[in-house]
């Protein structure tokens, strides 16, 4: 039963994520490979508060989130000035320096949180406390899975009201054709930031999920293969509504259980499901560019 | 009001049904049928950075308990394996551990550092004697009083280099490593404690082991002038480390490898003029010749899968066996205490013992280097 | 110098077609494979390398007939021709994965000369990379100002429409692109693997350098990528030298951000009209 748990805890984290990627790539149309970035910083935020400084689960949640916030900046700033495959690289890039950030930023003698070893690097962050909201103690598997999909509701719901009001028809807009957008006097620069802000706080969160769950976190969350796998979670599932990253994720989750039952040998199980992936994204490029149940075509 | 698309909830119904028959039927493949059966447990690095050391393990380990079993005349089915790949990396380990905790276990078997780190606050709470797999000197403290390390080749390397240095006389140790929990611990708890009772000065140098370009880092390192390198690492980056230290002409009788060089010796395309260069540590399994029963289980290995085993793989085949003596004599509900008792014992990596104060299976290290012919043979420095 | 290769590889997809060719990682990897495998049968060096690469174009000259063209025809967005070709890149990571192992690799012996100038040491390998890398990047050049398949794809380079508009067969063009990428970047790879062993990963690093340095030298035309690669290759070794080989991607990474702000076109980019910029 543990492992049934485990699944659906991952669904929701990982729907979470999707979410909140297709905010980027879906509504608002930008491809971004930075977004392991985010819910890295999460992750880890949540980790050091509640580790090193014994901050409580609430206050540690607001501060990943809040980080996430922060860092969002980066994000949205080049969005002003970048267009299409230039937007994509700064996305890298900026993927590159958060990894960077977390795997150097250690040092081995010293304590966690402190200025010179804020990360502990790969070496990760070990033991880390199970979420106390309030009270509520989330210390066996199905009380975990019940608050994370009751966020996931939350988060999805959220969505669809964010997806199809006023706002987010703009965004739309704004994918479709920016002059024309702010042609009609849309701040098109603020309805950016904003995006962003809210799909990286989406991913600060769901960091902070994960963190309390797994109790151990290392830099390998921020890693580019993360991104990528965020990405083929919105682009196969589907982009601009809510049931189609809901779908990738779930897709992608499953896919290793039906290779596992299949009885791939063990030693090519990882790299078919790679495969599966990549073949995955061409076929759903060429043959249907909404993703599975999307409603936005990749172009 | 919409219409009810029939289709779409005939789609969704199906698939629901699909993806929970699935999960459902994946976590039946349970072991806990037979009440009598041990089962092994292991989540080890099939692929991934530690591959090319991990993935003779399982093998070995299986082989080590069945050729005992079959000794001890009792059905080769007694003993149940439940063997999934942790991709090196922690996170992986993590859901390897969950799905086989549910299928549930009563020896469990893991490699490497990072991953014990990601897992053994969980596996604690089991108390089922465990088994983690060569990781380093401080990495034993995260386990319980039921787990116990195999090929903690570390704590044995330590006095070798001790020797290695006074031999050599050296008054500058240059720690060459690749950014690794084990190297740290092995930097921090062996090395320099050591050096400072030699009064030896120590710097080290960390690589990353996805580093491939040597070229400035070792040009780097000459400007040090170190009178002995110690140069660690495993796989990849580690081979291209040392091809560099041997091109920048760094190497001159003066730079100790540990037991992870052994893989290197058998790169097909490496001059053996750069592989005789360096001296390494090696267990009596590595050095042909030097233990019988090594020599015997390298011949059934060989012949069983098809390649030659490495020095890990002996120490599997080890750990069977003891487990297997364990179960032999004490049933299914085996404690690391079970294991424990039966060694001493004359095995494929040599002759294995149990260290009471680490809880490491130990054998025996030697000194060696590769001589002219390609051939690992023992060495002894002079005074 | 091999990453320079490697950007004048990439970049000649680039230009044309406005194509970030992924997949292009993929092939770089592969090729150096390929030539393991063939030495290990105890083929002859020369064969080795030259079918290597061979098969190297030829996958790349797949790619569009099967997958670029397609979308071409369709008038997919660049972000679908990049998707497409991350997924290629993908299959083609994992197939050799599967067929080879995740395990580095190594191509050469280990034997080197060691050269002594002006205080510095240098070994043969990377000797052999720069000569080899320079003379693969001057028959490009030599190609391309000299031959008259070289004068038509400096036009496709420039304005592929306006060639097509002309009356040329643009599509035999793009697949001269393609293959010519493919060859190069086979090329760039097996020197690579060769000086620094390979694992199939190493492509995407790869090909990230050679964007990046498209990026500092300029995408208008094919002497940007050759200085951008210089000039990243210099000032990585620098980082090495004065700080350490920890920080060389991160500072990669930030001096892409501020050519990205300050100067997208990179430094020896032509001033085009603006309806000609995306």
């Amino acid at each position: 039963m543990n492992y049934m748990w485990h699944l659906m805890i991952y669904f929701g984290i990982y729907g979470v994520l999707a979410l909140s990627l297709n905010i980027l790539v879906g509504a608002c149309g930008l491809l971004t490979l930075a977004h392991a970035g985010y819910f890295a910083l999460g992750a880890y935020t949540y980790a050091i508060t509640t580790v090193a400084f014994g901050v409580d689960t609430m206050t540690a949640i607001g501060l990943s989130v809040g980080m996430a916030a922060l860092f969002s900046l980066m994000i949205s700033l080049p969005t002003w000035r970048l267009k299409g495959d230039y937007f994509v690289i700064a996305s890298i890039a900026i993927q590159v320096l958060i990894y960077s950030a977390i795997y150097n930023w250690v040092e081995s003698n010293a304590a966690l949180g402190t200025a010179d070893n804020m990360t502990n690097g790969p070496f990760g962050i070990s033991s880390i406390p199970r979420p106390n909201i309030f009270g509520f103690e989330l210390n066996s598997m199905p009380k975990v899975t019940l608050i994370t999909l009751l966020v996931l509701g939350a988060v999805a719901w959220m969505n669809k009201k964010l997806l199809f009001s006023p706002w987010g028809r703009v965004l739309n807009a704004m994918r479709d054709d920016e002059l024309a957008a702010r042609s009609i006097g849309k701040n098109v620069q603020f309805y950016k930031v904003e995006a962003v802000l809210i799909a990286c706080v989406l991913a600060g969160f769901a960091g902070a999920l994960y963190s309390g769950y797994v109790s151990y976190i290392d830099p390998t969350l921020a890693t580019m293969d993360q991104s990528i796998l965020f990405l083929s979670m919105v682009l196969v599932g589907g982009t601009g509504n809510v049931r189609g990253p809901l779908t990738g994720a779930l897709l992608l989750l499953v896919i290793p259980e039906i290779l596992r039952m299949l009885q791939i040998p063990d030693n090519i199980a990882a790299e078919a499901r790679i495969m599966l992936y990549g073949l995955l994204l061409i076929v759903m490029v060429h043959v249907r560019p909404k993703g599975l149940l999307g409603n936005y075509k990749l172009d | 009001m919409k219409k009810t698309n029939w289709k779409k909830v005939i789609g969704w119904g199906v698939a629901a049904l699909v993806i929970i028959g699935v999960v459902w039927h994946n976590a039946q493949t349970t072991n806990k049928n037979d009440e009598d059966k041990l089962v092994v447990a292991m989540n080890v690095p099939l692929t991934g950075g530690g591959a090319s050391y991990k993935k003779g393990v399982p093998n070995a380990f299986k082989m080590g308990v069945r050729d005992e079993l079959k000794r001890l005349n009792l059905p080769e089915d007694s003993v149940v394996f439940d063997i999934q790949d942790n991709t090196t990396t922690p996170q992986t380990a993590l859901s390897v551990y969950h799905l086989q905790e549910m299928r549930g276990f009563d020896v469990y078997f893991i490699g490497m550092t990072n991953e014990i780190v990601a897992v053994s606050p969980l596996l604690n709470k089991t108390n089922k004697p465990n088994f983690y797999d060569m990781t380093g000197p401080e990495t034993m403290k995260r386990g319980n009083n039921q787990t116990m390390r195999i090929l903690c080749n570390m704590n044995m390397e330590i006095n070798l280099l001790k020797d290695f240095l006074k031999k050599k006389k050296a008054k500058t140790l240059l720690f060459f490593a690749e950014n690794n929990v084990a190297y740290h611990e092995q930097f921090n708890h062996l090395i320099q404690p050591m050096c400072q009772e030699m009064g030896i000065t120590c710097s080290t140098d960390f690589y990353e082991s996805k580093e491939r370009d040597f070229h400035t880092i070792v040009y780097k390192l000459k400007q040090k002038k170190p009178d002995v390198i110690f140069a660690v690492g495993f796989s990849g980056s580690f081979f291209q480390s040392l091809m560099e230290l041997y091109a920048q002409e760094m190497v001159n009788n003066n730079v100790l490898a540990p037991i992870t060089f052994l893989p290197f010796i058998n790169e097909k395309n490496i001059d053996n003029r750069v592989k005789s260069a360096f001296y390494f540590t090696a267990d009596a399994f590595s050095i042909p010749g030097k233990s019988e029963k090594s020599e015997q289980f390298k011949k059934n290995y060989e012949k069983e899968f098809g390649v030659k085993p490495i020095y890990n793989d002996a120490y599997a085949y080890d750990a069977g066996v003891l487990v297997a003596r364990a179960f032999a004599k004490n049933g299914k509900h085996i404690t690391a205490e079970d294991i424990i008792a039966e060694t001493p014992y004359e095995g494929a990596s040599g002759k294995v013992v149990m260290d009471p104060r680490t809880r490491d299976l130990v054998s025996e290290f030697l000194l060696a280097r590769v001589n002219d012919k390609g051939v690992i043979e023992e060495v002894k420095l002079a005074e | 110098m091999v990453i320079a290769l490697l950007a004048i590889a990439y970049t000649v997809v680039y230009l044309p077609t406005r194509i970030f060719f992924i997949a292009l990682a993929g092939i770089y990897v592969g090729c150096a494979y390929l030539t393991w495998e063939m030495l290990g049968k105890g083929i002859h060096v020369g064969y080795a390398i030259g079918l290597s690469v061979a098969l190297g174009a030829g996958v790349s000259v797949l790619c569009e007939l099967f997958n670029h063209r397609a979308l071409e025809k369709h008038k997919a967005s660049d972000g679908a021709h990049m998707i497409s070709s991350l997924g290629i890149y993908m299959i083609m990571v994992q197939a050799i994965a599967i067929i080879w192992g995740n395990e580095p690799k190594i191509l050469k012996t280990g034997l080197e000369t060691t050269y002594h100038l002006m205080g510095f040491t240098v070994v043969s390998s990377q000797v052999i990379n720069l000569i080899a890398a320079s003379l693969a990047v001057g028959g490009f050049f030599l190609w391309l100002k000299r031959s008259s398949l070289g004068l038509l794809f400096r036009g496709l380079a420039d304005n592929p429409t306006q060639m097509a508009l002309l009356g040329y067969d643009t599509n035999r063009l793009r697949l001269v692109a393609f293959g010519l990428s493919g060859t190069m970047a086979g090329f760039a790879g097996i020197l690579s693997a060769y000086d620094l062993g390979f694992d199939p990963y190493t492509g995407m690093n790869a090909i990230l350098l050679a964007v990046i340095a498209t990026i500092i030298g300029g995408k208008t035309n094919f002497v940007g990528p050759l200085l951008g690669g210089l000039i990243l290759g210099i000032l990585r070794a620098e980082v090495v030298w004065f700080y350490s080989a920890r920080w060389q991607e991160a500072i990669t990474f930030v001096i892409l951000v501020v050519f990205l702000l300050l100067k997208p076109d990179g430094l020896l980019a032509k001033e085009d009209r603006l309806e000609t910029r995306e």
